[in-house]
């Protein structure tokens, strides 16, 4: 991860434009300490160049407005996701770096893609290896860049101009719990700043109040991954009710006191959930051998005939509803009985993750704290060393599926671990950074 | 700043619903824009009577990187764009921001008021990095 990052705008003159685009125009570069991200051929000089010529104003516009989605929203398949995410969306008739940026919380990632033309003119993007940084780090950059543009309109002799009123709204918005948590709502529920229906978001944080309020922004990520409404409180009791199956929190397994389970920028959610795993297999001194589904659902405080379970469910997520001093209630949203058991497993990786929420979902959504779930699963079903002594250097899928039958897990399972382990090469969006 | 809305207005590139834009309102567009081009995003300045006629210092999209494409042509197309609606939204008795149109060829193209002279536009090719871009203005050019 890298320690730094810098968006920077040298001056240059623009003979023509509003006086903001030329106030702030100049050879724009965004760098960390190993590489520019906006580094290209400037068909024009014949030469490199270590960003275009291109005018701030936009980008800080740009920023500034969609701040909440760049420092919340996970990546997704939402129609109009990249717009809010991608640098090529800022328009104004400027070559853009295609550059995507997006968050899964807690570490923020930046995607530098080479131009896709060889040949492309007026400036060639070479692009970069994807740059990790904490989102943090992300947001004081970007405060930084927003802060020297704004100075520089003011030295240009430019009055108040659209940026500084969205400047200003965003400092309000940040600095105020009740708007801020709103519009972080918001930005995982995939809209833009103000879009939100307001019955819509009081019913989340009514329910965020009783269930959880990162259980429902975890929700909230779902849905907008879905394109569908956040399910209420009273809808998921409902369905528990239904299709749900008891599990006791009491009887269910503990890490140690001495396990530090917080986010950390400086590690990715799969490392920190496949060290959780490793904890709670040596707790539990399961050495290198399969978790067998009556251990599995002891460790959630159930009977191995709920797991087994294969009623057909059509739901998009997994959940724990828990009640208290009463047995909670689990939906399992697969039939498959080894994506039950992943499930299970995820489910089980929440209540150690995030303890104190009475609601654990277990969903597709990007945020930081799935894909500690998933990597804990993984891990916690089927131990990378084990699955590399099984494969023996054959990767080959066939080999995959004799792994995950050992393990009882599915071969895409198989399939993660090792690219997440860097046996197997991963697809840029498929890398879980 | 009152409840949920912002006072800054967003940087908006987005198509206007397709019941944005009256009659009335686009026949007044069709009368009142001009398409002029500009030297900035010119690498081959064709018949635009420009001066100069290429003036490429900034990292400007170029309208003509895939082809020339004369002033008749481009004043056609953003016709073209106007008569579909295909423009951001603005103010009643305003100018938008933006005009869209897509050619023959499928290329797409997006028209910008040039600063200081709203109603004389200049455009510029929509290439392949912006594919998310291109997809968005070719589905709403279809349906209209």
């Amino acid at each position: 991860m890298s320690p730094s990052l810098d968006l920077t705008v040298s001056p240059e003159r623009l003979d023509e434009g509003t006086p903001e685009e030329r106030a702030a125009f100049g050879l724009f570069v965004v760098r960390t300490p190993a590489q520019s991200l906006t580094e290209g051929f400037d068909h024009y000089i014949n030469s490199c160049r270590s960003g275009p010529l291109v005018s701030g104003y936009h980008v800080a516009e740009w920023l500034a407005w969609n701040w909440w989605r760049l420092r919340h929203e996970p990546r997704s398949n939402a129609e109009g996701w990249s717009f809010a995410h991608g640098m090529t969306s800022i328009g104004e008739g400027y070559v853009w770096p295609n550059l995507t940026i997006y968050s899964d919380g807690v570490r923020t990632v930046l995607l530098s893609r080479p131009s896709s033309d060889p040949k492309a003119k007026p400036y060639r993007y070479f692009g970069a290896p994807p740059t990790v940084v904490s989102s943090t780090l992300f947001e004081s950059a970007v405060d930084t860049f927003l802060s020297r543009i704004i100075g520089r309109l003011r030295e240009q002799g430019v009055g108040e101009t659209n940026l500084d009123r969205l400047w200003s709204d965003l400092l309000i918005e940040r600095s105020d719990p009740h708007l801020a948590i709103r519009r972080k709502l918001e930005a995982l529920l995939g809209l833009d700043p103000g879009e939100a229906e307001e019955g819509a978001l009081a019913g989340v944080l009514a329910d965020g109040k009783d269930l959880g309020q990162a259980a429902m922004e975890e929700m909230a990520a779902e849905s907008a991954q879905a394109n569908q409404a956040v399910m209420s409180g009273e809808a998921l009791a409902d369905l528990a009710k239904t299709h749900g199956f008891e599990a006791s929190v009491k009887d269910s397994v503990r890490l140690g006191a001495s396990w530090g389970r917080l986010a950390d920028a400086a590690k990715p959610a799969w490392r920190l959930g496949a060290e959780m795993a490793k904890a709670l297999r040596d707790q539990e001194g399961l050495g290198g051998a399969p978790v067998g589904t009556t251990r599995l659902a002891e460790m959630i405080g159930t009977r191995a005939t709920h797991l087994a379970d294969t009623a057909a469910l059509s739901l998009r997520f997994s959940f724990c509803l828990e009640a208290g001093e009463g047995p909670s209630q689990v939906v399992l949203r697969s039939r498959w009985p080894a994506n039950r058991r992943f499930h299970a497993a995820r489910l089980l990786a929440d209540r150690l993750f995030s303890p104190g929420e009475r609601l654990h979902p277990a969903t597709e959504a990007g945020t930081y704290r799935q894909k500690v779930q998933r990597a804990f699963a993984a891990e916690f079903l089927a131990p990378f060393e084990g699955v590399e002594a099984m494969m023996a250097g054959d990767f080959s899928p066939e080999r995959q599926e004799d792994v995950a039958e050992h393990f009882n897990v599915s071969a895409m399972t198989i399939n993660a671990i090792l690219k997440n382990n860097k046996r197997l090469v991963p697809d840029e969006f498929e890398q879980d950074f | 700043m009152t409840g949920g809305k912002r006072q800054g207005n967003r940087p908006d590139r987005r198509i206007a619903d397709r019941s944005f834009l009256q009659d009335a309102e686009k026949t007044r567009l069709l009368n009142d824009l001009v398409y002029v081009g500009s030297s900035l995003h010119k690498l081959r300045p064709g018949d635009y009577g420009l001066v100069p006629p290429s003036n490429p210092r900034p990292s400007k999209s170029a309208c003509d990187e895939v082809r020339s494409i004369l002033i008749s042509e481009a004043a056609l197309l953003f016709r073209r764009g106007l008569e579909k609606g295909m423009v951001s939204v603005f103010p009643q008795g305003g100018m938008p921001k933006y005009v869209w149109a897509v050619d023959d060829g499928g290329e797409v193209y997006e028209a910008k008021t040039k600063p200081g002279q709203e109603s004389r536009y200049h455009g510029y090719r929509i290439g392949e990095d912006e594919q998310p871009w291109r997809e968005y203005v070719l589905r709403a050019w279809r349906e209209r």
